[in-house]
């Protein structure tokens, strides 16, 4: 597997967790709660766009509103390959965090 | 009612947004946006899409520069794929392509040189050089009367200065060392005018004073060694015509560049200048002048132009003036080196123009072997664009690498380029070259890509992927016509090439051999100084003492290279009926000229020491000046010199020397008279064999007679040959183009034909397999070619009769353009392509048809 950017990792884990309803602006919503930064369109976008050309992630284009400026809806699904690189990250992650703490004051 | 986010905001977002998710993203635009209108209102919600706009736009410009480079990267790798995988076949793209580029980057180098000439004076802009023509316009010259420059700068406010420039060489001695160098007289504004710097000394001041020298770092080299400090020494100057006179070194010159048309290793004040050359009688002098700023240089000309007519010099020279700039390059009265420039870059063009041809073609003909890939990325949805941009890609590769080729071949033949053209140029990385032949190679890439791009992105992805090729050329011949087109245009170029080197080295073979009315083997002319001349029947005595020399004889003028201007005396004769215009070129010979230069008598007798009466009562004309004066029996008549003068002389024709060739062959054959005198051109006849051991005697024997004197000496063939160096300069050129354009060519054909023999194979084994000859499937492989060779000869003729006629013009004694050499030219063209693609057919013909036809 080749390494996922930050960024893409957090786009990949965060289309994970909305299931069925991850489209650009529910993922930058989701983002943005989780982080407590603000992710502009383009920086959420861009991180997508890599992960759809690399194939981990799949798209729907979904139904057409008003609130939309009649423009379709593009939904985001991971594929087989993205879950197995979300399962590798959290190997990953739990294997070096194992056994370590970061102090208390630097988490603040 | 929603509100719509601001348009203008709105179309730019539209532009930048990536193409792929366009839609969609703008979409996702407009739900933020109604979201933050619910919540803030109408004008914070557009401000937020302006600020988006803004923040976000460079990052989408960026990823899709991104994958731009992804692309590129990925079209680099097929390039580099495809290279590999059609080696021979890129190896000679790129070897045509190098050979164009080495070509036109060699001229390149050498054209920038012949420009730069005299261009780095501060004050090129202004500097001239005055000049006189005839009121005719037939004489052109640069030597002037040594007081013309001081007069003009007195007379003429328009001046800013002037100098006069008169070269010399001279003998400068310190301590034991001497040097024969050459140097100039120049008055003290010469440095203010040109641009050479100082490396010591004090340019203002340097030639204030009449006995001191300015000399080169080169020279002061040579006189006081690396260490010494020159300024303030005092050398001794030897002229070679007045006693030695010491002068004090004020001044160290950084060495003269070559591109400046003035060369000299000293420079003196003009103050010391020998008398005989300081008077308005003699011309011997350069002039060179500054003009004012805001001068208008032909409003100088009117001005200047009767000044020597004012001084009763002659009476119809016209003074003019001439850029400093174009003194390199254009002959005054026309002509000069320019025209070599032009030749020069007109070959350049045309081996690059054939390289590039070649390079259309080649990748052409490759085509069919790249049907699959192509047809596949247009079935994945790459654009018409997208593949053009690849192929064009790809080819302006192919020319970079061929420029590093290119600049190699450069390089390895520059020296051999140098020494046939007499420069020195040397291979400086300046920027505005390196860009330049970067350029070059990019836009011969381009111009040479565009065709098969164009060409391979046209068609249709369906037959291409099933390989029903013959769906796509359907109505086209099998090579469509463009392509025959470009072969034809090589081939024309070629055959042209081939028929004017034939026919410039018959004439050049022709003036070299041809029965010039005298002997020009083994007859050695010396230049000889005053001294010599005192004692030259001493040194005659002496000479002929030697087994290995005939004969000796002398004349004013050298009898081969006279010009124009020598044919100048007005001449009438006794009993003459009727006016004649032309004048008669005027000789002093001694009795021993006829015998030496083996010329013969048509009528009469020559010079000879029995009649007293030659020396003062006798003149020898020549069958032209007989023919021309149209009298019956010359003997006897009188010869009337400018009649009507105070000079008149009267003489009696003693003879008739049959006519023999006083000029290049480009002349027709002009009235000479002979008086008997003599003059500074010894002529010694040697016998054949054993020369050097004669010459190394006649050096030993004059340096005995005359201390002193040097041994220069020329063969008389190798003086006419230089009458022809621009003719052989020009032969030396079209062969090596020639030879180029053959080269390119032949590349081009061999890979052509394999191309075809390939595509052919499945054909060819059929066709043996069905009973067909070897010889009948060579005939059918080279037919196509053949046919195209015999329309690019017959189309090649006429151009070739044109241009050589023309230059034939020049001359007045010349070859006829005989057919056959037309002929000939065809059959090289003809033979040379066959040979070229005689390998692979003969390989294909012969080959066993099971190899060709087992494999499907």
């Amino acid at each position: 597997m080749k390494y996922l950017t930050r960024q893409e990792e957090l786009v990949l884990l965060s289309v994970f967790r909305l299931k069925d309803n991850a489209y650009l602006i529910s993922i930058q919503d989701h983002l943005n709660h989780f982080t407590g930064k603000e992710w502009s369109i383009s920086s959420v976008y861009i991180p997508l766009s890599r992960l759809e050309k690399k194939g981990y992630l799949k798209t729907r284009i979904g139904e057409v509103t008003e609130k939309r400026g009649g423009k379709a809806i593009k939904y985001y699904q991971v594929t087989k390959i993205g879950m197995k690189a979300l399962a590798e990250l959290e190997a990953i992650n739990e294997t070096m965090w194992r056994g370590v703490k970061c102090p208390k004051i630097l988490q603040e | 009612m929603p509100k719509n986010p601001p348009r203008i905001a709105a179309s730019l977002l539209r532009r930048v947004l990536p193409p792929m998710d366009r839609d969609y993203l703008v979409g996702d635009y407009e739900e933020s946006f109604q979201r933050k209108l619910e919540e803030e209102g109408a004008l914070s919600a557009s401000l937020w899409y302006w600020i988006q706009l803004v923040r976000t736009a460079p990052e989408y410009l960026l990823e899709s520069f991104y994958w731009r480079a992804v692309m590129f990267k990925n079209s680099l790798k097929l390039t580099f794929r495809n290279i590999k995988k059609h080696m021979i076949n890129s190896f000679m793209n790129i070897s045509g392509l190098s050979i164009g580029l080495a070509c036109s980057l060699l001229i390149m180098m050498w054209v920038q040189h012949e420009l730069s000439y005299d261009r780095f004076h501060e004050n090129a802009d202004r500097l001239y050089r005055v000049v006189y023509s005839s009121d005719d316009g037939d004489l052109h010259g640069s030597y002037l009367p040594g007081p013309l420059t001081a007069y003009l700068r007195e007379h003429f406010p328009e001046f800013n200065s002037t100098t006069g420039f008169r070269p010399w060489e001279a003998k400068i001695a310190f301590d034991n060392k001497r040097f024969s160098s050459i140097g100039s007289y120049v008055d003290t504004s010469f440095f203010s005018m040109f641009s050479f710097p100082f490396e010591k000394g004090e340019p203002k001041t340097a030639l204030s004073h009449p006995n001191s020298i300015v000399i080169t770092e080169n020279l002061a080299t040579k006189l006081f060694g690396q260490d010494d400090d020159p300024m303030g020494k005092t050398v001794s100057y030897n002229s070679g015509v007045s006693e030695s006179i010491p002068l004090t070194v004020t001044g160290i010159l950084k060495d003269i560049p070559q591109n400046s048309h003035i060369q000299f290793d000293f420079l003196l004040s003009f103050e010391i200048l020998h008398d005989w050359m300081k008077t308005w009688r003699n011309k011997n002098v350069f002039s060179y002048v500054l003009l004012e700023k805001n001068v208008m240089p032909e409003e100088v000309n009117q001005k200047i132009s009767g000044v020597l007519k004012a001084h009763k010099y002659d009476g119809n020279l016209n003074l003019y003036l001439q850029p400093i700039k174009s003194i390199h390059l254009h002959a005054l009265g026309g002509g000069g080196r320019i025209t070599y420039v032009y030749i020069f870059s007109m070959m350049a063009l045309l081996v690059l123009f054939i390289a590039c041809l070649n390079f259309m073609n080649l990748s052409t003909a490759q085509s069919e072997q790249r049907f699959k890939e192509i047809g596949i990325k247009k079935v994945v949805g790459s654009s018409r664009f997208q593949l053009i941009m690849q192929f064009l890609c790809e080819s302006m590769i192919l020319s970079l690498m061929s420029l590093l080729l290119a600049v190699f071949i450069a390089v390895l033949f520059l020296p051999s380029l140098n020494s046939m053209l007499g420069t020195q140029i040397a291979f400086k990385c300046t920027p505005n070259l390196v860009l330049s032949i970067i350029g070059i190679a990019l836009l011969t890439g381009a111009v040479s890509g565009c065709y098969p791009a164009f060409f391979l992105s046209s068609f249709h992805p369906v037959p291409l992927l099933k390989g029903n090729v013959g769906k796509l050329t359907k109505g086209k011949s099998r090579s469509p016509l463009f392509r025959k087109t470009l072969v034809i245009i090589q081939f024309v170029l070629s055959v042209g090439f081939i028929g004017c080197i034939l026919f410039i080295n018959q004439q050049l073979h022709h003036m070299r051999n041809k029965d010039l009315g005298f002997d020009k083997e083994n007859i050695l002319v010396l230049k000889a100084s005053r001294g010599f001349l005192e004692k030259a029947s001493t040194i005659k005595q002496e000479l002929l003492n030697h087994p290995g020399i005939q004969s000796i004889a002398s004349s004013l003028l050298r009898i081969d290279t006279w010009e124009s201007s020598d044919f100048s005396s007005a001449f009438s004769w006794s009993g003459k009926t009727k006016e004649i215009e032309g004048l008669i070129g005027q000789n002093w010979v001694d009795y021993d000229f006829l015998k030496t230069l083996n010329l013969e008598m048509t009528e009469g007798r020559f010079f000879s020491r029995e009649f007293s009466s030659d020396s003062t009562d006798a003149v020898i004309l020549n069958e032209t000046a007989v023919r021309i004066m149209n009298i019956n029996e010359p003997l006897g008549k009188e010869f009337i010199f400018v009649p009507g003068s105070p000079n008149e002389r009267k003489k009696t024709i003693i003879g008739v020397i049959k006519d023999y060739h006083t000029e290049s062959l480009h002349q027709e054959i002009r009235p000479v008279v002979l008086e008997l005198g003599g003059g500074s051109n010894v002529y010694i006849k040697l016998q054949k064999g054993h020369i050097t051991e004669t010459l190394r005697y006649i050096e030993r024997k004059i340096k005995e007679i005359v201390p002193g004197e040097s041994f220069d000496y020329i063969f008389l063939d190798e003086d006419l040959d230089s009458l022809y160096k621009n003719e052989q300069l020009l032969g030396k050129l079209v062969r090596y183009g020639t030879l180029l354009v053959l080269l390119i060519s032949s590349v081009g054909m061999f890979s052509l034909a394999s191309f075809s023999i390939v595509r052919r194979t499945k054909e060819i084994g059929i066709r043996k397999l069905l009973g067909a000859s070897g010889f009948r499937i060579m005939f059918m492989l080279t037919k196509d070619l053949m046919n195209m060779i015999f329309l690019s000869v017959v189309a090649a003729w006429p151009i070739v009769y044109l241009l050589m006629k023309k230059w034939l013009d020049n001359f007045a004694y010349r070859i006829n353009l005989s057919i056959w050499i037309f002929l000939l030219s065809g059959l090289m063209a003809l033979v040379i392509a066959m040979l070229t693609i005689s390998y692979q057919s003969i390989r294909a013909a012969t080959a066993n048809p099971i190899d060709s036809l087992r494999y499907e």
